[in-house]
C-alpha cells in the first residue's frame, strides 16, 4: 500500500512540485538554525538599504542587516507558529468533532453553535483583539489563529466522522458492546486520517498566510525576530529606495502557501478524491 | 521569475526617477489653494475631543492651541513665555499672587463676550477638587482664581511657583467659555484668530480665520486642514503629491533626503522638548544595583541610536533638554566601554548578564531605537526580548502598573525634571538629595541660583544612571519653501497659524 | 419547511447572542481604558476615577451589558469616547469607503472568474484548464496585502498611474475617490476571483455531466449556448452561494489591505479604535460585523431551502 503511494505520488506534478517549494521552505528553516549568510541580527546603520551584490544577495535592510539571512530565519517563524497553531486546532477540532459525532444530541447542537460563532466572527478583528488582551508575541499569534482552527477540524471531523458510523463494521463493534470511546479511537479515527490529513495540509497553509497577515498588523513575532509579513510593512516605507525588500519576503510567503496548497490537492487526489473539505481564512 | 521582476522594476524605477527630475523644475511651487490662503497640515496622530482642558493628547494642542483657544500667557517661537489672551499681569512680592489683566471686548467664536468670570471658570475646571484635567498637577497651587472686574483676575497660589506662567502658556490652559465648554469636545469655542468648522474623523479638521479676532489684519491664512497621515509612506506620498503642504512633524527622519531631494520643501531640523531614555525599572532587581545601570549606561552607544533618526537628534546624558539655559552636558558621565561595562555588571553578581523584556510603545523613534539598543545591550550578555504594546497597554501595564524591566519613550513634557522627585512614579526612583534640591529650586525665584540648582538635579539624575539617557528627540519639521512662518522648535505641542503665510 | 427556517434564524440570533457576550467579556478584560488614554501620564489617580465614574466605568459589568444591548435593540449605540461623536455616524462614515471597496472588488471578481471558469469547464484537461487551475492555486497562495503592495510598486510607484494610498472623500472628488478604490479592490479580489472560478468550474462540470445537457447536445443546439444558456444557470446556484460567503470575508480582508492603502474604512475604524480604546465603537462594530455575516447565511439558507425541497440536516 505504502510503495504504491509513492510511485503514484512521483507521477503527480502538483503534489511533487508543491512538495518541491515546501522542501525549500523547510530546508531554509532547518538549515538557517545552524548558518546563515550573515547573522540576522546583526545591525549595521552604514550599510542600511545596499543594493544586490556578491555579498548580501538580496541586499540589506532598512538596518543593514542581510535580507537572505532574515528570509531564511523568518521560515523558521512562520513554520513554527503554522505547525504549532494547526497542530492545537486540529487536536482539539478533531476531539470535539469526533465527541459530537458519536454523542449526537446536544453535544452536537453546542458545537455547531460554537462553529458558528467563529466562523461569523471576523477572524483577523479578534485575532487583533486577542492580541491586544495578552500581548503581542509570537506565542498568541499562535493561540489566535488555533482557535480558529478548531472548529474547522471539528466539522470536516464530524461530517467524515458521521459517515463512519453508519458503515457496517462499526455496527458490528457497537453490537459486540464496545463503547464509543474505544470504536472512535479504534474504527472511526483511523479511517479519516486520510482526510484529516489533507486538512491539515490545507490548514496549514492558511495559517502561515494568517500569521503573515498577523505580524504585518505587528501582532506577530516580535523584532529582531524576523517574520516575513513584519519585513513586508517595514518595507513599504522604502519602496522607492529598495522595492526588493518589498518583494522578496512576499515570494517566500506566497510560495510557501502555495507549495502546501498544491501538496494539500495532490494528497486528496492521491488518497481519496471525493474528500470534502473546508477552506476558512 | 525572480530576476526579470527585478530587472523589470530596476528599468521602471530607473525612467521614473528620470521623470521626477525633469518635473522638479527650478523653484518650489505653491499648490493652488496658496492663492485663496489655504494650507493643508499633516498630522501624524489624530486628536481625540478637541478640548484640551480634559484631553492629554498632544495632537489636541496642535490643532487648537493658539488657533482655536488662547491661553492667559504663551510661548513665542523662541520658547519665551509672551502675553497670550492676557495683556500683561503683576507677581507679587512673595510669589503667591498673580493678578492678569484682558483686553477689552473680547468674544467667543459664537460671539459670547469673554471675561474674568470665564478665566475663573477654565482655572477651576483645571484644578477644582472634582476636575477631570489630565493637567490637574500643574495646576495644584493654585488656591483660588478671583475676579475683581470684567477684566481684571487674581490668581492666588498655596506656594510659590515658579513654573506658574509655564504652566498656563500650556495648550491645557486654553480659556473656554462658560456656556460653550461642555461641547468643546465635538464643537470647539475660543475666543482665537481660528474659528472650528467641521471635522471628518478619522480623516480632517478644518479651521477658518476668525474676522472679528482683534488681531485679525495681520492673520494671513483664510482657511486650514489639519489632515491625518499616520504612516511614514502615506506621509511621504502625501508630501509629494501635493495633498499637504507641511509635516510641522514629520514622522519618518529616514526618509528625509527623499523629501529634500524633491526640491519643493524646505526641511528643519528644531528642537523638542522630548528627552528620549531607556525608562528603567529602578525599584526592580537586578536594575535596582547602582552598577547594574552604569554598566547598561556605558553599554549604550548614542552615536549609533542618533544614526537610527538619521542624525536628527542630539545626545543627552541627563534628563534635561540642551537647549535649555540650565542645561549642562553630561554625556560623558558614562562614556561608551565595553569592558567596564562587562566588569560593572560582573562586580553586580550578572557576569553572563541577564535577560530582561523591553517594552516599546507604538511610536516610531521607540521602534526604531528598540531594535538597536537591544543588540547594544546584547553586547555585554543583557538579553532583552522586546514587546510592542498599543498606547493604553503601555499607559496601563508599564505606566501605571510598573509591569516592566525597560521601554523606550521621550518626555515631552518641558521642565520635567520633577519626575524624579515623584512618589511612585513608574521609574521607581527614590532620592532624598534630589528631593531636597528639587524642592530648592520649585522655590526660588531668582533665575540665575535656579539654573545653578537645576545643573545640580541634572547631575544627581546622571550619576545615579536612573534611566540610559539617549537623546533630545528632533523635530523634522518639512514644509513648502514658500509657506511662511511655521515654528523651527518645539517648545510645546501647538502651531501657532496666525505667524503662517504664503511667500 | 418554516419550520426550519425558524430554527436557523433562531440558531443565528443565539450565535449572535454568544457574539455579543465574547466581545463584551474580552473588552472586560482588555488593558488600558479610555480613560487612561484620554489623561495620558500627568492624570493623578483621583482625576482618573471621576472620569470613569463620568463613562460609567464603575457599574456592574451586569449592569453595563444590559444596557448596551438594550441600546442596540433601539439603534441606540451611543457616543465615541474618544471623539465624542455618535457611533451610528462613525459607522456611516466609513462604510461609503469599505462597502463601495467591497462592492468593486466582488463585481470585478464576478465579471473574472465566471467566463475563467466556464472557459476551464468547457476545455476541461486542456492546457487553458490547467493555467486557470494553476491561476486559481496561485490566487489563494498570495496574501491580499502583498498583492497590494506589489501593486502600488508597479502602478503607483513606478508608473504612476493610479494613487498609493489615501483617499480623498466622495464629497471632496468623486473620479479621484474612485481612482483610490482601484488598487485596493484588485488587491482584494484575488483570493475571490481563484476561489469563485474554481467554483464555477466544477459547478459547471458537475451540471455538464447531467442528462438535459446531453439531450440539448444531441439535438444540435449549438456548444455556446449549451454552454450558456443551458449548464451556466443551473450551475449557477453553487456560485451564487459562495459568492454570498465571500463577502463576509470581504470583511475581514478588508481590515489589511484598508492598512496597505491607508483607507478611512470601517477596518480602519475598528483598528484605531482598539489601539485608542474607543471601547464603545469597537463592540458595537464587531456586533454590527457578526450580524451582516449571520444575515447572509441566513439568506442563502433561505435561498436553499426554497431551490431544494430536500429535506435539510443542520450543515
Amino acid at each position: 500500500m505504502k510503495g504504491t503511494f509513492w510511485r503514484r505520488a512521483i507521477r503527480h506534478p502538483g503534489f511533487m512540485l508543491g512538495a518541491l517549494l515546501v522542501g525549500i521552505t523547510v530546508a531554509m528553516a532547518i538549515v538557517s538554525i545552524v548558518w546563515t549568510p550573515h547573522p540576522y541580527d546583526n545591525l549595521r546603520m552604514a550599510l542600511k538599504l545596499r543594493p544586490p551584490s556578491d555579498v548580501y544577495p538580496l541586499g540589506t535592510d532598512h538596518r543593514g542587516r542581510d535580507l537572505l539571512s532574515r528570509i531564511m530565519v523568518g521560515a523558521q517563524t512562520s513554520i513554527t507558529v503554522g505547525l504549532i497553531a494547526v497542530s492545537i486546532g486540529m487536536t482539539l477540532g478533531v476531539m470535539l468533532g469526533a465527541w459530537a459525532a458519536a454523542r449526537r444530541g446536544w453535544v452536537d447542537e453546542i458545537l455547531s453553535r460554537f462553529s458558528d460563532l467563529v466562523f461569523a466572527f471576523p477572524a483577523v478583528l479578534m485575532a487583533i483583539l486577542i492580541t491586544s488582551v495578552f500581548g503581542a508575541s509570537a506565542t498568541n499569534a499562535i493561540l489566535a489563529i488555533g482557535i480558529f482552527n478548531i472548529p474547522v477540524f471539528a466539522r470536516v471531523t464530524r461530517g467524515a466522522a458521521l459517515t463512519m458510523w453508519g458503515r457496517d463494521f462499526v455496527r458490528a463493534a457497537k453490537a459486540l458492546g464496545l463503547g464509543p470511546f474505544s470504536i472512535t479511537v479504534r474504527h472511526v479515527i483511523p479511517n479519516i486520517a486520510s482526510v484529516l490529513i489533507v486538512q491539515a495540509t490545507i490548514q496549514f497553509a492558511v495559517a502561515i498566510l494568517a500569521e503573515a497577515g498577523l505580524s504585518y498588523l505587528g501582532l506577530g513575532a516580535q523584532p529582531p525576530v524576523p517574520s516575513w509579513g513584519r519585513m513586508l510593512y517595514d518595507a513599504q516605507t522604502y519602496l522607492y529606495d529598495a522595492p526588493g525588500l518589498a518583494i522578496y519576503p512576499g515570494l517566500a510567503i506566497a510560495l510557501t502557501v502555495l507549495g502546501l496548497n498544491m501538496v494539500g490537492d495532490g494528497l486528496r487526489d492521491l488518497l481519496d478524491p471525493r474528500l470534502r473539505l473546508m477552506r476558512v481564512g | 521569475m525572480t530576476a526579470v521582476t527585478r530587472r523589470q522594476l530596476a528599468g521602471l524605477m530607473g525612467g521614473a526617477s528620470a521623470a521626477a527630475m525633469l518635473a522638479k523644475g527650478a523653484w518650489a511651487q505653491s499648490p493652488a489653494r496658496a492663492k485663496d490662503g489655504g494650507v493643508v497640515i499633516g498630522m501624524s496622530l489624530e486628536p481625540p475631543v478637541l478640548d484640551p482642558n480634559l484631553n492629554a493628547a498632544a495632537a489636541v494642542r496642535e490643532v487648537t492651541a493658539m488657533n482655536v483657544y488662547e491661553s492667559l500667557t504663551r510661548f513665542n517661537a523662541k520658547g519665551e513665555i509672551v502675553a497670550g489672551l492676557a495683556r500683561d499681569w503683576k507677581i507679587s512680592e512673595e510669589g503667591l499672587e498673580y493678578v492678569f489683566n484682558l483686553p477689552e471686548g473680547v468674544k467667543y467664536h459664537d460671539s459670547e463676550p469673554c471675561t474674568a468670570e470665564d478665566v475663573k471658570f477654565t482655572l477651576d475646571r483645571l484644578s477644582a477638587a472634582d476636575s477631570t484635567a489630565p493637567g490637574k498637577s500643574l495646576y495644584q497651587r493654585i488656591a483660588a482664581t478671583e475676579v475683581i472686574s470684567p477684566t481684571v483676575v487674581r490668581v492666588k497660589l498655596k506656594s510659590p511657583d515658579s513654573f506658574l506662567l509655564h504652566s498656563l502658556a500650556q495648550g491645557d490652559a486654553g480659556i473656554m467659555g462658560r456656556k460653550s465648554a461642555a461641547t468643546n469636545g465635538t464643537k470647539p469655542i475660543g475666543t482665537g484668530p481660528f474659528m472650528f468648522k467641521e471635522r471628518k474623523e478619522g480623516d480632517s479638521i478644518t479651521l477658518v480665520k476668525n474676522p472679528a479676532h482683534r488681531n485679525a489684519a495681520s492673520v494671513k491664512l483664510n482657511t486650514v486642514v489639519f489632515k491625518v497621515v499616520k504612516d511614514p509612506a502615506a506621509q511621504i506620498n502625501a508630501l509629494l503629491a501635493g495633498d499637504v503642504d507641511t509635516f510641522p512633524g514629520f514622522q519618518a527622519p529616514e526618509l528625509v533626503n527623499r523629501v529634500r531631494a524633491d526640491g519643493r520643501f524646505a526641511v528643519v531640523i528644531g528642537s523638542t522638548e522630548g528627552e528620549t531614555i531607556l525608562a528603567t525599572n529602578n525599584a526592580k532587581a537586578p536594575m535596582n544595583d547602582l552598577r547594574v545601570r552604569q554598566a547598561i549606561a556605558h553599554a549604550i552607544d548614542r552615536e549609533e541610536l542618533i544614526a537610527g533618526e538619521n542624525g536628527f537628534a542630539i545626545p543627552i546624558g541627563s534628563h534635561f533638554a540642551p537647549h535649555n539655559p540650565a542645561y549642562v552636558d553630561l554625556t560623558k558621565t558614562y562614556p561608551l566601554d565595553i569592558a567596564k561595562a562587562k566588569k560593572l555588571l560582573a562586580d553586580a553578581g550578572h557576569p553572563n548578564g541577564f535577560s530582561a523584556s523591553l517594552k516599546l510603545p507604538p511610536v516610531g523613534y521607540a521602534q526604531r531605537s528598540g531594535e538597536i539598543i537591544v543588540a547594544q545591550l546584547a553586547k555585554i550578555g543583557i538579553k532583552l526580548s522586546i514587546t510592542q504594546l498599543q498606547w493604553p497597554q503601555w499607559l496601563s501595564e508599564v505606566f501605571r502598573e510598573k509591569n516592566y524591566d525597560f521601554t523606550i519613550v521621550a518626555h515631552t513634557e518641558a521642565n520635567d525634571l520633577d519626575r524624579y522627585a515623584r512618589d511612585g512614579y513608574y521609574w521607581g526612583y527614590v532620592s532624598q538629595p534630589f528631593r531636597d534640591t528639587w524642592a530648592a529650586v520649585v522655590k526660588e525665584t531668582d533665575a540665575g541660583k535656579r539654573n545653578e540648582l537645576l545643573k545640580k538635579a541634572q547631575k544627581i539624575v546622571a550619576d545615579d544612571a536612573v534611566n540610559g539617557f539617549l537623546y533630545q528627540l528632533g523635530k523634522v519639521g518639512v514644509w513648502n519653501k514658500n509657506l511662511l512662518g511655521l515654528w523651527e522648535n518645539s517648545p510645546s505641542p501647538g502651531i501657532d497659524l496666525a505667524a503662517v503665510s504664503w511667500k | 419547511m418554516l419550520e426550519f427556517l425558524a430554527r436557523r434564524a433562531a440558531a443565528a440570533l443565539v450565535t449572535l447572542v454568544l457574539a455579543s457576550v465574547v466581545v463584551f467579556v474580552v473588552l472586560e478584560v482588555l488593558p488600558g481604558d479610555p480613560a487612561e488614554v484620554m489623561l495620558g501620564t500627568e492624570a493623578r489617580p483621583d482625576t482618573l476615577a471621576a472620569l470613569r465614574a463620568k463613562f460609567g466605568f464603575d457599574r456592574p459589568p451586569l449592569e453595563r451589558y444590559v444596557s448596551w444591548i438594550a441600546g442596540l435593540t433601539v439603534f441606540e449605540l451611543g457616543n465615541s469616547h474618544a471623539y465624542g461623536t455618535p457611533v451610528a455616524k462613525l459607522i456611516a462614515d466609513r462604510i461609503v469607503v469599505t462597502l463601495p471597496l467591497g462592492l468593486m472588488a466582488l463585481t470585478w471578481a464576478t465579471i473574472v472568474a465566471i467566463p475563467l471558469g466556464v472557459f476551464a469547464a468547457s476545455r476541461r484537461g486542456s492546457p487553458a484548464d490547467w493555467a486557470v487551475m494553476g491561476f486559481g492555486q496561485l490566487g489563494i497562495s498570495v496574501p491580499n496585502f502583498w498583492f497590494g503592495i506589489l501593486l502600488v510598486l508597479f502602478f503607483a510607484v513606478s508608473l504612476k498611474l493610479l494613487p498609493a494610498g489615501g483617499f480623498p472623500g466622495w464629497r471632496t472628488d468623486v473620479l479621484e475617490s474612485l481612482r483610490s478604490l482601484i488598487l485596493p479592490a484588485l488587491a482584494l479580489s484575488l483570493s475571490e476571483i481563484a476561489i469563485l472560478s474554481r467554483i464555477t468550474r466544477s459547478s459547471m462540470l458537475d451540471t455538464l455531466r447531467e442528462d438535459y445537457v446531453r439531450t440539448a447536445r444531441a439535438k444540435g443546439v449549438p456548444e455556446r449556448a449549451v454552454l450558456m444558456k443551458h449548464a451556466l444557470r443551473n450551475a449557477l446556484i453553487p456560485i451564487v452561494t459562495v459568492a454570498g460567503l465571500l463577502a463576509g470575508f470581504l470583511i475581514a480582508g478588508a481590515i489589511i489591505v484598508e492598512t496597505v492603502f491607508r483607507l478611512p474604512g470601517v477596518g480602519q475604524l475598528v483598528f484605531d479604535s482598539i489601539n485608542n480604546r474607543d471601547l464603545i465603537v469597537i463592540k458595537n462594530i464587531v456586533i454590527l460585523i457578526t450580524a451582516c455575516v449571520l444575515f447572509v447565511n441566513l439568506l442563502i439558507d433561505v435561498a436553499y431551502a426554497f431551490l431544494d425541497p430536500r429535506p435539510k440536516v443542520s450543515a
